[in-house]
């Protein structure tokens, strides 16, 4: 019946007192967030969902508005709508894992990730965060399978390799994880964790000499590293330069590392 | 250590511990015995559809553990892990839900994880057995063979006709360079299954670092009869 098709034909178009669409909002919107005005798109886009209940994107771009503005609930509830209009919006599943991820919620982003990864298989991103999920869980060897996928989309982002250089501290597996904070090196010659890691990971193989060139350099990056004095200090101790090493202790103390008391009071009267 | 020996790996066995729950209620227990039969013969998929629909009727903490052990058979260990979590907060003193998960979460390399729920399991019963050998594993896996050693004492004292508890000591006692201690727990382990092919083929290398070369060459052929190719290598290598 032709009446019918005209009539859901002006729903779509529905038109404001002002005489603006939901499109026109959202068009306003997305202006604001090219010239950096976040709240003002917010509201925009707020405008357009009102006039459209289904309109999807302004709500997936709300929800990330939100989230760059540390509201994680509300980008929360924006990402569950994006998915509840449009189940196959794959980012809108990665964005909601992200931000389960933040809130400490891993396990719930993880069925998440697995949705966006299932829309859309070459998504690097989500194996990323579905990397990370795992590694918070402590479910260590199934994060390293997506730090390797993530690796393949994105063979030149040096948190993946210091993240998975992570995972292999915890499994013990200290060659591997040495040989992934070197190529984190490589590609950010300022990664100064990456360093620090690096240091504890020679010391765990008893290379305390290998150790403190990468602490001095991880001090040198970041002059309040706590935890590099802590190592360097212990590597001195076991390299027999006590007083020294006693030194970096102390400082390390005072840079409010945990470990450094119980080392002092063992190492250094 | 001996010349050339870095190139002989200890075989470990590792060990998936897997203890169903008995069962209580009758409705429930037909489910189990056969969600648990169906696991037994290998039937993972058609166990976790069987407690699927019995959880769906009435949840219970057995039903979640038992469908847990079906997942971790077919490897899921992020669907074990969730249902083992589950059955725990139904039934916190659901020993055999902590062993099982234990042994997931030391399959996804959470070891520290894994020995609290074996700490846990020896609360609720200091008696088990498999308990000690799984956290004597783990901390072996850690570095720690004192404490592992220690833990397979506990673990032979309870039951002395484990055959694995004594091949994990034997392995344990060697890493420690107590090669004769070793040799006598393969020695046990085997006189309990004469089927641990590894357990000749470590046994061979106990005797090859006393120098028993003739002995190691009988144990790796003994070895390599049942299966284990890199003990073929050795021969080729030690034995002529």
């Amino acid at each position: 019946m032709k009446p019918l098709l005209v009539t859901s034909f002006f729903l779509y178009l529905i038109i404001n007192c002002n005489g603006q669409t939901s499109q026109e909002y959202y068009e306003r919107g997305v202006a604001k967030v090219k010239a950096n005005d976040i709240r003002g798109a917010i509201t925009e886009f707020s405008k357009s969902i009102e006039l459209n209940p289904k309109n999807y994107t302004a709500f997936l771009n709300r929800g990330k508005l939100k989230a760059q503005l540390s509201d994680y609930s509300g980008a929360y509830s924006d990402f569950t709508k994006t998915i509840e209009i449009n189940p196959s919006n794959y980012e809108a599943f990665y964005l909601r894992g992200v931000i389960k991820n933040r809130t400490d919620y891993p396990r719930e982003a993880i069925d998440d990730f697995n949705n966006a990864i299932k829309l859309k298989p070459n998504y690097g991103e989500a194996y990323f965060e579905r990397g990370n999920a795992y590694s918070d869980l402590k479910y260590y060897k199934l994060a390293l399978p997506d730090y390797a996928k993530a690796i393949e989309y994105f063979p030149n982002e040096a948190v993946i390799y210091f993240n998975r250089g992570l995972v292999k501290d915890a499994l013990l597996d200290y060659q591997g994880s040495i040989s992934d904070y070197t190529k984190a090196i490589e590609i950010n010659p300022k990664y100064g964790q990456a360093y620090s890691n690096r240091g504890g990971a020679k010391g765990y193989l008893e290379n305390y000499q290998g150790s403190i060139p990468d602490f001095n350099k991880a001090i040198e990056i970041n002059p309040n590293d706590g935890r590099s004095y802590y190592g360097r200090g212990l590597a001195k101790i076991f390299l027999n330069q006590k007083e020294n090493g006693c030194n970096d202790l102390r400082m390390a103390l005072r840079l409010g590392n945990p470990q450094a008391q119980e080392a002092i009071s063992k190492y250094c009267y | 250590m001996k010349k050339g020996l870095n190139i002989m790996k200890i075989i470990h066995i590792t060990l998936v511990i897997i203890f169903v729950s008995s069962s209580c209620g009758s409705k429930t227990d037909t489910y189990l015995k056969t969600g648990n039969d169906k696991i037994d013969s290998g039937e993972f998929e058609a166990a976790i559809d069987l407690f699927t629909e019995a959880i769906q009727l009435s949840p219970n903490a057995e039903l979640f553990s038992s469908r847990g052990v079906a997942k971790l058979m077919k490897q899921d260990y992020l669907g074990a892990i969730d249902d083992f979590n589950k059955a725990i907060e139904l039934n916190p003193k659901l020993q055999s839900a902590y062993l099982n998960r234990g042994s997931a979460r030391s399959s996804v390399g959470d070891y520290h994880g894994a020995i609290e729920d074996y700490n846990t399991c020896l609360r609720l019963d200091p008696e088990h057995p498999g308990a000690y050998t799984s956290r004597g594993l783990i901390k072996s896996n850690l570095g720690d063979y004192m404490g592992a050693l220690n833990d397979y004492n506990l673990a032979i004292k309870i039951d002395p006709n484990d055959p694995l508890a004594f091949y994990n000591r034997g392995i344990a006692k060697y890493t420690l360079e107590d090669y004769r201690g070793s040799i006598s727990d393969y020695d046990r382990a085997i006189e309990l299954d004469n089927s641990l092919a590894s357990a000749f083929y470590n046994r061979g290398l106990a005797k090859y670092q006393l120098g028993d070369l003739n002995g190691a060459c009988m144990d790796w052929s003994k070895a390599g009869e049942q299966g284990i190719e890199q003990a073929y290598e050795l021969i080729k290598q030690y034995c002529n």
